[in-house]
């Protein structure tokens, strides 16, 4: 559904190899032998093979994304690898705490104690906590929670 | 400039977010007292949830976060009012959300289904605005709110990827070479504006995640830039940037025992040293690196 649902092989089989990605991305100008989106792509398309861990390194910068010659977006593919990373049971730890905290409170970071004070001070209000019913319902309807807890047991 | 003065509002829905007023509050201080000062009237949304964030939950499940998105769109659209947004991640999933789903019938059909079932429906009524597009616009009015331009100061602007891309989407400025930071600093605050490398590249918060080591190695290259470049400070839009660059400064020296201190600072509170608002109430004793360097030399500016 929508922008991130891309039928793959027929968005990536344009791809001319040309490494723009690559040579766009902070993380491959930074560490070439962990993240190398033209070399990622060309895997998938050649060997099948689908990139579930390293989806969720990429920094969704849409770097890429807005150089590609051929519009591939590669940000789109991470999203997509990472959707179906999710529904597989495998999400990173920190990001299943945050997961969690949303389908808790509504809310992905929690306000402390401390923080709470600080704001006081400043003479901000305090933030509503736990809320709130209706984002779990819709939560569950969506099959959030299913895909939450389907990763937490593994 | 996209939006012209006709479309001006001087009211709005405040989209907070969970990242800013838990995390980062001297961003939304500084921000409600500048706008304030501006005569623009924020309203708080009750009963918002996180936006959700662009990368944990639309990660996890795009439908889940294309839903609660619309739904926080729904109770903008509840209040009559368009939303203004202090935080990059919020305004990417807000504005893609709203732009999507007012573009695609079949998308809004599945996701109001959905939305039904707790009462609400989503009807592309509002717009989602950054606070940024909200101070540019205003410029002239910013101007004359200055007491006290920063003319001996260089600051090293730094502009958040969820700012400005996907720009098919966003449409706030060119998106691999933008001026609308630049253009506050110099034009309303009376800074530099300095060229650096690694400028356009993103703080590599988003790889803390799954990465933090090669998270902070992003932020180092573009440190090492900032450091070469006299910068007095760096300013920025973004939380998650914030964060970022605050902590990472601290965690880098650890890690590679190197020492940058170069003050980070959101651009609000950059605008409000130049309205010669009280560096207590925009909060710098909430930063992790030091904010007196730069204060000093602004003091000594006079």
């Amino acid at each position: 559904m929508g922008e991130a649902k891309l039928d793959l092989n027929k968005e990536l089989l344009v791809c001319l190899q040309c490494g723009e990605c690559s040579g766009s991305c902070p993380l491959f100008i930074t560490a070439p032998e962990k993240y190398n989106p033209r070399m990622i792509v060309e895997r998938y398309l050649l060997l099948g093979v689908k990139p579930y861990d390293v989806s969720w390194l990429c920094l969704t910068c849409y770097e890429c994304h807005e150089r590609c010659p051929m519009g591939v977006s590669i940000t789109h593919f991470m999203e997509e690898m990472r959707n179906e990373s999710s529904r597989s049971g495998y999400i990173p730890s920190g990001a299943r705490e945050l997961a969690a905290n949303l389908l808790r409170t509504g809310m992905e970071v929690e306000v402390t104690k401390m923080m709470l004070r600080k704001r006081l001070a400043l003479g901000l209000n305090p933030i509503p906590a736990g809320i709130n019913e209706e984002v779990a319902k819709l939560l569950e309807i969506t099959g959030f929670k299913d895909i939450l807890e389907g990763a937490r047991k593994k | 400039m996209k939006h012209g003065k006709s479309e001006e509002k001087s009211e709005y829905a405040l989209f907070l977010g969970c990242y800013i007023p838990t995390r980062v509050p001297s961003m939304e201080k500084s921000y409600r007292m500048v706008l304030d000062a501006l005569g623009v009237r924020l309203v708080d949304m009750n009963g918002a949830s996180c936006c959700p964030d662009p990368m944990v939950v639309k990660g996890i499940d795009y439908k889940s976060w294309l839903v609660l998105a619309a739904r926080n769109l729904c109770l903008a659209e509840e209040m009559g009012l368009d939303i203004l947004t202090f935080c990059n991640g919020c305004f990417e999933t807000l504005k893609s959300a709203n732009t999507m789903l007012k573009g695609n019938r079949k998308l809004r059909e599945d996701v109001n289904e959905v939305l039904g079932k707790v009462g609400r429906e989503f009807k592309g009524k509002i717009e989602v605005r950054h606070a940024v597009e909200v101070l540019n616009e205003r410029k002239e009015e910013l101007k004359g709110l200055v007491e006290k331009p920063l003319t001996d100061i260089a600051v090293a602007v730094h502009y958040g990827c969820h700012l400005l891309r996907p720009s098919t989407i966003l449409n706030v400025d060119n998106p691999l070479n933008p001026t609308i930071l630049d253009r506050i600093v110099e034009e309303v605050v009376g800074a530099r504006s300095v060229n650096y490398r690694r400028k356009m590249w993103c703080c590599g918060a988003g790889a803390r995640m799954g990465d933090p080591e090669l998270s902070l190695r992003v932020l180092r290259e573009k440190l090492v830039g900032i450091s070469k470049s006299g910068a007095d400070c760096i300013a920025l839009v973004c939380p998650f940037c914030h964060v970022q660059f605050d902590t990472g400064q601290i965690l880098i020296r650890r890690e590679f025992k190197e020492d940058y201190r170069i003050p980070v600072l959101s651009l609000p509170q950059l605008v409000g040293l130049a309205m010669n608002l009280e560096p207590k109430q925009l909060a710098f004793d909430l930063h992790k690196v030091s904010v007196a360097p730069l204060l000093e030399k602004i003091g000594g500016v006079a």
